[in-house]
């Protein structure tokens, strides 16, 4: 077949014909089949072969190796026959441009972007404490996950959104399932991010908590967004690379200095806060964050966090393949078949499914994929680089910090991951829990936790709970490898710590924003003075309901006996893999409505296991009759001690910590209840929705119209010699001629 | 050897400019000139006025 065919004669076609990359010449055969035998090796290596340890490397091997293939043939798979995608169709960015938000960009330009909103702290805390299970079980499910789940999630919300002018995820469910449907999953989104940022937000705490190097650098960053937001409204407005430059230095200044502040004894009076003080901080910063105009505080700080998130993942990936570790975790810990792990209590089955959400699959991009990146692609087609092959990029991030995590001592993870109630927080209480665990060939002394914690700048590395703290160890054994050699380990433990705080405040920050203008447009429908945005004290008072929310359960955490984020954090993971089961109802109701339904299992499948996960691990929360793992189980009989009149009970020592337990329990119990119901609804509406579509025949489809394309660019990030040639021809059209729209 | 250097140079910068918004600028001075040629675009200043303005009524999330 010649050209495809456009309505304007004198234009090239739209969209180029995909013959060379259907053919197989003997090149393309020998270099897939080098792909498929070398992640084939690797993963031998690192499932079968039981050596006494395993080289990172082989991490790196079985997991891109995987990506190359599920990208190059099952998204290629979805992409022909599920979500057909029509490069002579323009793209909302083409027929809506108005120069703004509505931008046809260059899908390389716009994969960096869409990967720097999808990626932050979370796959980087998840696999961290997963390891607990050893490294097999979190390796086969970021992997796995990923490929079948996440990208496939975000490739088709994104490909939906971009049908339909870039609608939000709210928007579609309203859509599809009507009001009530709607307000069900608009509801559901906003609880899950409150458990979001605040299990986020507790995650800085912990780090942060009694770290006065810690504390100093990550404060500095107010009066480097400050500077950085008011040189670009007064000195050089839109010098955005030039003023990420300078805050880079200014950053990289703050560590240094830090360490030298930390060292003083009027830096050490001033910068060590206890937990409860840095969480009341970070309260009052994301209030004041939230309401202030985005230029002063929350945009330089976004800029930093790319800048940072780009740069140090990339140098990861450089470090991990040039120091090459070696892994002496097993492949399965004692841990991996019992339910009461000390960093964090369940089963494997579905718990560990819960702690890797973002990294496997994370429904949080389903707000992102439906939110700024569908108003930019130029070309339906970009879809499938940008959605699954964004995804797979972050998945690519969660390995390297489960590398980073496994490549540290055994003995110091437990000693670092345990509960201050187990370890008394002392080095000599950590090293006998840690040898109270009985795991063989897994030890601690207290001079090995000194050690660490003097190599790293920090008072004391024990009950450093929270990920954070262990991945910044994991990521600073491997660069100072690298660059520095032991001098700059305490430097590139900090350098850690920062840029995960960096990425988290700003989650937290646009976060509260976001939930609040969610909030004033809920609230809308009932007073709708709340729908104008631009009303100062509904501002206000949304934001204050948004952050006591997100405040309240992270000062729950924070002061929580039995030890916060072990108890929480299956909870963020729920709440996460939970919305994703809202995008994906959603999705498989447009499918259904679209009439493929034997392509229906692509969504049914992701669909279906993580509807499992997410019941089960709640019905394990809620009827658990295992105190450690559930929320009402513990509840009532904290309840039950207090009653008796006792006062001290498990590892909770005194009755206002009984109290606090007994609060805390119920809150995260209903919780718990709250999501699951919500979900379900969400769910089943989507189920009806498929069932009426089977027994009707019509084409229900709430798509934009379809606008003739009249420009071309490439779908790769390397343009096929089809491509190139179509390219060229386009070049040579005048710029008058080309794009339908414009506002 | 040097020209490659500089053409890689050039379009890492290109790229980050993207990625950062920075072009943000000159994507909408290509729009209006191409869409609208009768009207005076804004200037650079008055167009970040603009831009932050119209990000704080669309927050835009940040994932986890």
């Amino acid at each position: 077949m010649a050209d495809v065919a456009t309505s304007k004669p004198e234009l090239p076609p739209a969209a180029a014909e995909e013959t060379s990359s259907k053919r197989w010449t003997p090149l393309k055969i020998i270099i897939w089949a080098a792909i498929a035998l070398l992640g084939g090796t690797a993963w031998v290596m690192l499932a079968l072969v039981r050596g006494e340890t395993v080289n990172a490397i082989w991490f790196v091997f079985a997991s891109v190796a995987t990506y190359l293939i599920f990208y190059r043939f099952y998204s290629k798979y979805i992409e022909r026959k599920l979500v057909k995608p029509d490069d002579t169709r323009a793209t909302p960015a083409e027929y809506l441009a108005n120069g703004r938000d509505y931008v046809a960009t260059d899908r390389r330009v716009l994969f960096g972007h869409h990967f720097a909103a999808i990626a932050g702290a979370g796959p980087l805390v998840g696999p961290v404490l997963a390891a607990q299970m050893g490294y097999l079980p979190g390796t086969i499910w970021i992997i796995v996950g990923v490929v079948l789940a996440g990208a496939v999630q975000d490739y088709l919300v994104l490909f939906f959104s971009m049908r339909r002018g870039g609608r939000s995820l709210g928007q579609m469910a309203k859509d599809e399932f009507g009001r009530i449907g709607g307000a069900a999953a608009i509801v559901a989104t906003l609880l899950i991010m409150v458990i979001i940022t605040a299990i986020l937000a507790l995650v800085v705490v912990n780090a942060l908590g009694e770290s006065p190097w810690g504390v100093f650098s990550v404060a500095m960053t107010i009066p480097i967004a400050l500077f950085m937001g008011a040189y670009l409204r007064w000195i050089r407005p839109g010098k955005v690379l030039e003023i990420s430059v300078i805050g880079f230095a200014l950053l990289m200044a703050a560590i240094i200095g830090g360490g030298m502040v930390a060292e003083t004894a009027w830096g050490q009076e001033l910068f060590t806060l206890d937990r409860v003080t840095i969480a009341w901080g970070i309260v009052i910063y994301g209030f004041v964050a939230a309401v202030l105009p985005v230029w002063i505080l929350l945009t330089p700080r976004d800029y930093l966090s790319t800048f940072m998130k780009i740069g140090v993942i990339a140098g990861l990936a450089v470090a991990i393949i040039v120091v090459r570790p070696e892994i002496s975790v097993p492949a399965f810990t004692e841990f991996a078949s019992g339910d009461t792990g000390p960093v964090w209590p369940g089963s494997l089955f579905p718990f560990l499914f819960v702690t890797i959400a973002c990294g496997a699959l994370s429904g949080f991009h389903a707000l992102i994929a439906s939110g700024t990146t569908p108003k930019m692609v130029e070309k339906e087609k970009q879809t499938r680089m940008l959605g699954y092959g964004g995804m797979l990029m972050e998945s690519f991030v969660a390995i390297m910090a489960l590398v980073a995590a496994i490549s540290i001592d055994q003995g110091i993870y437990y000693a670092m991951n345990s509960a201050a109630a187990n370890t008394q927080g002392t080095v000599e209480g950590a090293a006998a829990f840690v040898q109270s665990l009985g795991l063989t060939g897994v030890s601690v002394t207290p001079e090995q936790l000194s050690q660490t914690a003097a190599a790293v700048g920090e008072e004391s590395v024990v009950s450093r709970t929270g990920g954070a703290p262990t991945l910044a160890l994991g990521l600073a054994q491997i660069m100072h490898s690298w660059i520095g050699g032991p001098s700059m380990m305490a430097f590139w433990y900090h350098f850690a710590i920062m840029f995960e705080a960096l990425f988290i405040l700003t989650a937290v920050d646009a976060g509260t924003r976001v939930a609040r203008f969610m909030l004033q447009d809920s609230l809308g429908n009932v007073i709708p003075k709340f729908k104008d945005t631009s009303w100062n004290l509904g501002a206000w008072i949304c934001t204050a309901i948004m952050v006591a929310a997100w405040g309240a359960v992270l000062l729950m955490g924070v002061t929580d006996p039995l030890g916060g984020i072990n108890t929480l954090f299956p909870l963020f993971g729920i709440a996460n893999q939970l919305l994703a089961a809202i995008a994906l109802a959603i999705v498989l109701a447009i499918v259904a409505k679209r009439r493929s339904f034997k392509l229906l299992w692509i969504v049914a499948l992701p669909l279906a296991f993580v509807t499992v996960i997410t019941v089960t691990a709640s019905a394990f929360k809620v009827f658990s009759p295992v105190p450690q793992v559930g929320y009402w189980a513990n509840h009532f009989a904290f309840r039950g001690a207090l009653e008796a009149g006792e006062t001290s009970f498990g590892t909770a020592e005194g009755v206002p910590a009984m109290e606090a337990v007994v609060r805390n329990t119920f809150v995260q119990g209903s919780l718990s209840v709250i999501f699951v119901v919500l979900t379900l609804v969400v769910i089943g509406f989507s189920i009806a929705h498929v069932i009426k579509a089977l027994r009707s025949t019509e084409v229900v489809d709430h798509e934009d119209a379809r606008v003739e394309s009249r420009m071309f660019a490439p779908a790769g990030f390397l343009p096929t010699a089809e491509e190139r040639e179509l390219q060229q021809r386009w070049d040579a059209v005048p710029d008058e001629h080309k794009h339908v729209g414009g506002h | 050897m040097a020209d490659v250097v500089k053409r890689a140079w050039g379009g890492f910068l290109w790229w980050a400019r993207g990625v950062t918004g920075e072009s943000k600028y000159q994507a909408y001075l290509d729009h209006e000139r191409r869409v609208h040629p009768d009207r005076e675009p804004m200037t650079e200043r008055q167009f970040w006025r603009d831009e932050y303005a119209r990000q704080n009524a669309n927050p835009e999330g940040r994932c986890c």
